[in-house]
């Protein structure tokens, strides 16, 4: 696998865990979430097969255009993520002694 | 009513011991110790690795795209277990769920075995 191959690897797997995450966002329900995650499946492997460069870049900036606008107002964010409940809480108090203040 | 939020007379005390210098000296030493014996600690201490071993083969054998047979802790997901990319998205993000952590796409990209995972989910101390 060239490097070209494996960025734009790492984009797709990107962009489909970004659409499963979406979709779990709005589907809370785990039976609507599963036939929405077979669908969004679908749709990828729809694009499996794209070999000509405009026709991929049409597909990805479709997919982003998509995820930009469906994306949730309060995503779940799991606690210890940034911006998640328990982000940086009770962090252990600092032992060392402050720096002595010298410059009174 | 309002006696209560008048400094006590410890406080006065304490404050005027304060201006000591040999007592600031020992009063840090105190300082830092007691700093020390009050970080909260939780009650979960980690996950020991067999637990992590055992829900993540778990996940792997509820993957209906796995063959139950060739599971095993140090089979690669692509040329083993015959997963693609995008079903490696949906394990890795079926760990996330079990151990309630998020996973960076920079670290998953080197998830790649179940022995992969278990280490990585070992080290991470936020884990469930």
């Amino acid at each position: 696998m060239s490097e070209a191959q494996i960025a734009h690897r790492r984009l797709v797997q990107s962009l489909y865990k970004r659409s499963l995450k979406t979709a779990q966002d709005w589907y809370i329900d785990t039976n609507l979430f599963r036939r929405k995650a077979v669908e969004l499946r679908i749709q990828f492997d729809a694009n499996k097969n794209l070999r000509h460069p405009r026709q991929i870049a049409q597909a990805v900036q479709e997919a982003e255009r998509q995820l930009k606008e469906l994306r949730h107002p309060d995503p779940y964010i799991a606690p210890t993520a940034p911006g998640g409940t328990k982000f940086e809480r009770n962090i252990p108090p600092p032992t060392a002694e402050p720096a002595a203040a010298e410059h009174h | 009513m309002f006696r209560a939020l008048r400094p006590s007379a410890a406080l006065y005390r304490s404050a005027v011991l304060y201006k000591n210098p040999a007592v600031v000296a020992s009063q840090s030493v105190a300082r830092s110790a007691m700093a020390l014996n009050f970080a909260r600690s939780y009650a979960s201490a980690g996950l020991s690795r067999e637990s992590v071993e055992k829900r993540v083969m778990d996940i792997l054998a509820g993957f209906n795209k796995i063959d139950a047979n060739k599971i095993s802790l140090q089979a690669n997901f692509n040329s083993d277990l015959g997963l693609d990319s995008l079903d490696t998205v949906e394990v890795v993000m079926a760990i996330e769920e079990e151990f309630s952590i998020e996973i960076p796409d920079k670290d998953a990209d080197e998830i790649k075995s179940a022995a992969n995972a278990v280490d990585y989910v070992s080290k991470r101390d936020d884990a469930h």
